[in-house]
């Protein structure tokens, strides 16, 4: 029975919920616009045959559907329904949850369409009949465009709300929300659907060897400006622009919602990961431990899995341990190392006596030297007292001599005995020693008093 | 200079094996600085040179600081401590991940391990084995008391049964996001 297709609308609208369970079906299969016959029978029977109108149970079945074109084949084969695109379109418009995001492969189409549009339109003569029918085309996809615009920022942005609050009770401590299932949500929703969307309608997109929605209709526009002069045609493209490019802001803040919680989540995910990790790391190295002997049967402080964990190494009660805490260990330590370089700093280190040479017995002092020498031995104040001549000599002459050498100590001794006769011998247990660095001198030390007889 | 005070309680602290935290729990339950970490910051040099006279190792840690025994080697850090620590930490870490928990929960003064949550811990399905094969006696409830709790890797909250980690506690959780990372 043929019937006005109206009629049928208002049935289908009063039992949306059986024709949404329809579009459900097809969401979550392969997105083609088909149900099994079994799906839609079961409907029929469990809830519009239990409707009070019994016209609606003729209008709203398969054979009435079929024949009114709702349904436009029913294949006895495979046993599928395909419905009318305009009756899909019409149930998701009346429920946005149901409504379909436009996928990267959609818009894709879409671009590539509209590129094609621009070019067609630049290249006909503008009086020309192809030019009508390529400036018609173009206008109908640029409303077809705002149209899905709209539609999917309006699915989206109830999409991204929906997982807000999954969010939000996540965030509240509420542990149905699995972290990983509510990243891989977060994910899919951003990188699928926002992005595809955000990226379509970016003003400043630039793609590579092709154009983006916005530079093929800029380029028209232009076009229209600088080539055929038609500022109004040209207007008229601008404001269409415009009114599907606005939506740019709308999505931009979805796309920062969704980068925020992705962020947050994808930390959370990264330690539910790292723990479960760590864990079934320390339950393997347990099995092993299962065999169901008496001996080797506990995990031990060395385990192999413990070296994955070392924050708190060392952590243990130091009062318990009565023993002497510093112990040189057979391997270098830092500590060891620097009570090295403690006592290497205190130690003064002498040259030993072998690497010296004796003074030899003759010495040749220039004559200019002698004097020198002289001079410096004449200033000495004869009323002191010299517990060691050798010593005072080596003292005074290195001062006062830049290149001084210790043959000029044995001069000076020459210089010294013959005015100071006052000296007296002493003998140490060990005979006395000066050097130069060079040369070593051995001696039996002298003492200087002024005796009576210098006076 | 060093506070004469302060520095026997740092000496009582560290040579019981405790951690002392940068920050400590106020009666509000609130994380605030703790005074005795400052005291030793403060005099670091002073403090260093304390305890390596004494033989000790100084750990200083951007957030902790212990002492423990010189070692050659990182296996003669293994301490039997430091594998009790492990284990019951990596068991607290499991529940929150098996329970859809945020790490929040451990590290946030709104927070804490609850009685209940210990409870639950201790029924989880691998506990039982987990803490015999470490040779964990008493239970997880009592070695969290004696092993956590008295070291300040966790923290009591005041007035509440719950406790929450330390700056020990997460710099441990933080070394497995490091390392076991995907």
């Amino acid at each position: 029975m043929k019937l006005n297709r109206d009629v049928l609308i208002h049935a289908i609208i009063k039992h949306q919920n059986v024709f949404l369970r329809l579009l459900d079906h097809i969401a979550l299969n392969d997105g083609a616009n088909e149900v099994p016959e079994s799906l839609y029978l079961q409907l029929y029977n469990n809830v519009i045959c239990k409707d009070s109108d019994e016209k609606v149970h003729s209008y709203l079945s398969i054979e009435s559907l079929s024949e009114n074109g709702v349904f436009i084949h029913n294949d006895p084969n495979t046993g599928q329904i395909t419905l009318e695109r305009v009756i899909v379109d019409l149930l998701s418009f009346l429920d946005v949850k149901r409504a379909r995001e436009l996928d990267h492969a959609e818009f894709e189409n879409i671009r590539v369409a509209i590129v094609a549009a621009c070019d067609q339109i630049k290249k006909y003569e503008i009086s020309s009949i192809d030019y009508k029918e390529a400036k018609g085309t173009f206008n109908r996809l640029m409303s077809d465009i705002h149209s899905k615009i709209k539609e999917n920022v309006l699915a989206l942005t109830h999409q991204v709300d929906s997982i807000a609050l999954e969010y939000k009770s996540y965030d509240q401590g509420d542990n149905a929300v699995n972290v990983i299932e509510l990243y891989n949500k977060v994910s899919k929703l951003y990188s699928r659907y926002v992005m595809p969307c955000y990226d379509f309608i970016n003003p400043s997109m630039e793609m590579a060897q092709t154009q983006s929605f916005s530079m093929a209709v800029d380029g028209l526009i232009s076009h229209y400006k600088s080539e055929l002069n038609l500022y109004d045609e040209a207007t008229l493209v601008q404001f269409r622009k415009k009114a599907i490019t606005s939506y740019y802001k709308d999505i931009g803040v979805l796309v920062r919602k969704l980068d925020q919680y992705s962020n947050h989540l994808s930390q959370d995910r990264s330690f539910y990961l790292s723990i479960e990790s760590a864990f079934s790391h320390l339950m393997e190295s347990i099995e092993p431990l299962r065999h169901g002997l008496k001996r080797n049967i506990y995990l031990t402080s060395k385990s192999e899995v413990f070296n994955n964990h070392t924050a708190l190494d060392g952590l243990t009660r130091l009062k318990s341990k009565f023993k002497p805490k510093l112990q040189w260990h057979t391997n270098k330590t830092s500590l060891r190392f620097k009570e090295y370089l403690l006592t290497v700093n205190e130690t003064s280190f002498k040259k030993t006596d072998s690497q010296l040479k004796p003074l030899a017995v003759e010495c040749n002092v220039s004559d200019e030297r002698k004097r020198t020498i002289s001079f410096i031995i004449d200033k000495f104040d004869e009323n002191k007292y010299l517990p060691d001549v050798h010593q005072f000599l080596y003292h005074e002459l290195s001062k006062s001599l830049s290149d001084f050498e210790l043959s000029d100590v044995l001069y000076g001794l020459e210089v010294f005995l013959p005015f100071y006769s006052g000296t007296e011998r002493s003998f140490p247990v060990k005979r006395k020693h000066l050097n130069d660095e060079i040369h070593y001198l051995e001696y039996v030390q002298l003492s200087y008093s002024r005796s009576a007889e210098n006076v | 200079m060093y506070n004469k005070q302060l520095s026997k309680e740092i000496f009582d602290q560290l040579t019981n094996g405790k951690v002392i935290n940068k920050t400590i729990l106020n009666n509000a339950g609130e994380f605030v600085e703790n005074h005795l970490f400052n005291e030793v910051m403060g005099n670091l040099n002073d403090y260093r040179q304390q305890y390596e006279m004494s033989g000790c190792d100084f750990v200083e840690s951007p957030s902790f600081i212990f002492i423990r025994d010189l070692a050659s080697n990182q296996e003669e850090l293994k301490t039997d401590v430091t594998m009790k620590v492990c284990v019951l930490l990596l068991l607290i870490g499991k529940y929150i991940t098996e329970n859809n928990y945020r790490i929040t929960k451990l590290t946030e003064s709104s927070g804490g391990l609850t009685e209940a949550d210990i409870e639950a811990i201790e029924q989880m399905d691998d506990t039982k084995e987990v803490l015999e094969r470490s040779a964990i006696k008493n239970g997880f409830s009592s070695a969290i008391k004696s092993i956590l709790i008295d070291r300040n890797i966790l923290l009591k909250k005041p007035s509440v049964n719950a406790y929450l980690l330390s700056d020990a506690g997460k710099e441990f959780f933080d070394e497995i996001s490091e390392r076991f990372q995907n």
